[in-house]
């Protein structure tokens, strides 16, 4: 019977992982993404605005090698109390990812190189502006413009835990490049950073899914040049989350947690970076109004601490309730059109001064795959 | 029909392995045969000894053969409660649900037994009994709704059921298996789905063989839609699989309402060796199609279940066949041929254990069908499943330790099921309030 030579051909290549492998070929995303943050006064700005139009390919190269490309153009503005505006329009740095399955479901291998298509070289009078688009608490979409590239790589690998669960570890390395971050100025020579991480996450009673992880990073020194030192201290990350089914749609409840410790130095040659903490709690609702379209609401907290050093307590730096809904309409096979409404509340707290923020962040965009 | 002589011999035998009572867990005892003139002493001896299953199994046996099925169940499942992985209790209960004319609670009493006992000693007869009492369910299903095929059609369908046919393969009709193949593992992929109730493949198949259609009708819609008011399905998947082994394979997929109504358009479009990787795009077109949103854990339970190597598939589509011809050594053969492909294919073990032991329970010497399955369980796979759990950890670490903005937009789009979006003020550039008093060297870092 012709069936068995098939059996017997298809023998040869042994078993495989059908999970890597149930995905389209490629995946393009692209759109644009608007955020813009209104503050009360006793800061030194009254408006925060960042406008994003992303592009990301994702291709597999069999069912073995995963390739993605990202950028973005981004353009952001902040206005100062006083009516003057700082504002910086440009692509961002792009990463080019390549995934390779050296066992497939059990150990990935990565490598990210980043091409400096960003900014670099700024005038020194924009760095206000990056420095607020980096703001954990309000989580921008482009929250930096641009470095010297480098390359990063790593290992992901994962273990069987009973019938139905796995867990994880992982650890890369990143290598930066030198590049001059503000015109006129010297040569910054990044530390190399390594990232090591645990998780764990499989199905559980009733249809629900559990994820949970914990990243730590570290960084060396960056090197300024004329003997100085930026630093910043090492990074925990623990997140969770949990999805289940609910009426006709799927609940999500998420929350992490990311604490950033002090450098633990008083070199007067070193710019350190305070340490802080950041909380984020979520839920999240998947509801299907329709075979094609679904409405996603969100409800998230975040709230953030800071301190300059471990000899005082941290203190709070602001809080955002943010809340909206996305709405995904699937406009053929092979097109998802994903249009997002949010509106953030907020306060901000500085050098005691409580300071009121709200802004939407609007988007739409479609991801096409074949 | 169950010959009762030899379950007498086969409740003696389990019972003396039963977990819990005074025979102990080891087994080994040889069949003791119980009669009805028995009943008065195990009655004695059952208020003696109240914790001791053994003599529970023996007295729910002698009551049976008694004739005295009513409470020879309820004896039995006193037993059971005492000892819940011992296999005669769903032995003894299904045989007196069968006798009653109720194959369909046989079926769930074995199967029930099955799943949560999956190595208990004597599972592989409770397998084959399933087998054999699904059968005769289906047959029996398929003859009723054909004497009642017009008040059937004016019942309107049980909520929510989906039937499907097996597939239409076009193409070479060396393939032909996968016609049942591919119809069980769409079956067992959508009754992952929550909201979806999905008829056993088994009840289909006796209803077209008793339609006696041949495979063009059966891809008719109308056809379909008979078949769906028949079995009351509120929907039919009703397939086709374009197959050739060195050139490009199409499976695509329609649903068809009890009144006739078409909706097609699920496909999935690769390679022969792709083949599992289609199905499994199938289901989640067909999914979409039918207006479901998958949550994560769904998917990822339904990416994880079923055969990982095609090999497996292949011998498995083999053997239902086999089994649908009531060829059971053949069908015995193709299972464990899919088991040894793929030892983490969970339904090819449970089918090769059904299938060996169906024609010494359908011959009605269950005695000795007991007695095999007092052998040690089967040794467990040689290595472990790879699940999609392993998969999500993969991804997530790669996403954590060397992320892009593609994997940001992947979970708005609802690729994620982690919220987790941090920004580079962790990796060392001050934020909003930092930077109105303060000049910050800028550099990036990839979002942790």
């Amino acid at each position: 019977m012709r069936i068995r030579a098939l059996l017997l051909l298809v023998c040869v290549s042994g078993p495989r992982a059908i999970g890597a492998q149930v995905v389209p070929a490629t995946v393009a995303r692209t759109g644009v993404f608007f955020e813009s943050y209104s503050f009360g006064t006793g800061l030194a700005f009254n408006r925060l605005s960042e406008m994003t139009v992303p592009i990301t390919v994702t291709h597999h190269f069999g069912s073995r090698v995963t390739v993605d490309v990202g950028t973005a153009f981004a353009s952001a503005s902040v206005s100062h109390t006083g009516g003057a505006t700082l504002d910086h329009s440009g692509f961002v740095d792009t990463d080019i990812r390549a995934t390779v399955a050296v066992v497939p479901g059990r150990l990935l291998f990565n490598v990210v190189g980043t091409l400096p298509t960003g900014a670099t070289a700024v005038p020194d009078t924009t760095i206000p502006l990056f420095g607020a688009t980096a703001t954990d608490l309000l989580g921008f979409t482009t929250p930096t413009f641009g470095s010297g590239g480098g390359v990063s790589a790593g290992f992901a690998s994962a273990f069987k835990l009973g019938q139905r669960w796995a867990a994880g570890t992982g650890a890369s390395y990143r290598y930066g490049a030198s590049y001059t971050p503000v015109e006129n100025g010297t040569d910054l020579v990044p530390g190399g950073e390594v990232r090591v991480r645990v998780g764990v996450e499989g199905p559980f009673g009733g249809g629900k899914y559990f994820r949970g992880a914990f990243v730590y990073t570290t960084t060396g020194a960056n090197d300024l040049g004329n003997g100085k030192r930026s630093l910043i201290g090492d990074r925990a990350l623990l997140y969770a989350a949990m999805s289940a089914p609910l009426g006709r749609g799927s609940l999500s409840l998420y929350g992490w947690e990311m604490r950033r410790f002090d450098v633990g130095t008083t070199d007067t040659l070193v710019v350190p970076v305070p340490r802080g903490n950041v909380l984020a709690l979520g839920v999240r609702y998947e509801h299907a109004l329709s075979p094609k379209t679904t409405l996603v609401p969100l409800l998230e907290v975040r709230h953030e601490l800071t301190g300059t050093d471990s000899t005082t307590s941290l203190t709070l730096l602001g809080y955002l309730l943010r809340t909206g809904t996305d709405f995904r309409y699937r406009l053929s096979e092979r097109a998802l059109l994903v249009v997002q409404a949010q509106v953030a509340f907020g306060r901000l707290h500085d050098e005691d001064q409580d300071v009121s923020l709200v802004g939407p962040r609007l988007g739409a965009f479609i991801e096409w795959s074949r | 029909m169950v010959d009762l002589r030899y379950l007498l011999l086969a409740v003696g035998c389990l019972g003396a392995a039963c977990a819990g009572g005074r025979g102990g867990a080891g087994g080994g005892a040889r069949p003791t045969a119980v009669a009805p003139a028995d009943v008065p002493a195990l009655r004695a001896q059952a208020a003696q000894h109240p914790s001791d299953a053994q003599i529970r199994f023996r007295l729910a046996a002698a009551l049976v053969a008694a004739g005295r099925c009513d409470t020879g169940v309820v004896v039995a499942r006193a037993g059971q409660t005492l000892a819940p992985a011992v296999a005669a209790a769903p032995l003894i209960i299904g045989a007196c649900q069968e006798k009653d004319g109720r194959p369909d609670l046989a079926f769930s009493t074995y199967t029930d037994f099955a799943a949560q006992h999956p190595k208990a000693r004597g599972v592989a007869a409770v397998r084959g009994k399933a087998l054999l009492a699904l059968r005769a369910q289906a047959e029996q299903t398929a003859r009723l709704a054909l004497a009642r095929e017009s008040t059937l059609t004016a019942l309107p369908p049980e909520a929510s059921t989906l039937a499907v046919l097996p597939l239409t393969i076009a193409g070479d009709s060396s393939f032909r298996p996968l016609s049942r193949g591919l119809a069980e593992l769409l079956t067992t992929d959508l009754a992952l789905v929550r909201s979806l109730r999905l008829l056993e493949r088994v009840q289909i198949g006796a209803l077209l063989d008793e339609l006696k259609l041949g495979q063009t009708q059966r891809a008719d819609a109308s056809t379909a839609a008979r078949v769906g008011r028949l079995l009351r399905a509120e929907r039919m998947v009703q397939g086709v699989a374009r197959i050739t082994a060195d050139g490009p394979v199409n499976l695509s997929a329609s649903v068809v309402r009890g009144d006739g109504t078409v909706r097609s358009g699920a496909q999935a479009n690769g390679t022969f060796r792709q083949l599992l990787d289609l199905e499994k795009q199938l289901v989640f077109g067909l999914a979409s199609q039918l207006g479901i949103l998958l949550t994560e854990a769904e998917r990822q339970r339904i990416l994880q279940q079923g055969p990982k190597n095609l090999a497996a598939f292949l011998a498995y589509s083999e053997g239902l066949e086999a089994l649908d011809r009531g060829d059971y050594q053949a069908a015995a053969r193709a299972f464990g041929a899919a088991a040894q492909a793929d030892p983490s294919f969970q339904a090819a073990q449970d089918q090769q254990q059904a299938a060996q032991a169906a024609p010494t329970v359908e011959g009605g010497d269950i005695a000795s069908v007991l007695q095999e399955a007092q052998e040690p369980p089967p040794p467990p796979p040689s290595a472990p499943p790879i699940t999609s759990a392993s998969e999500g950890v993969l991804g997530a670490g790669t996403a954590d330790l060397n992320p892009t903005i593609a994997d940001q937009l992947g979970a708005t789009t609802g690729g994620a099921t982690t919220e987790q979006k941090t920004t580079t003020q962790s990796q060392g550039i001050n934020g909003l309030t930092g930077v109105s008093v303060t000049i910050r060297i800028i550099f990036k870092r990839p979002t942790l």
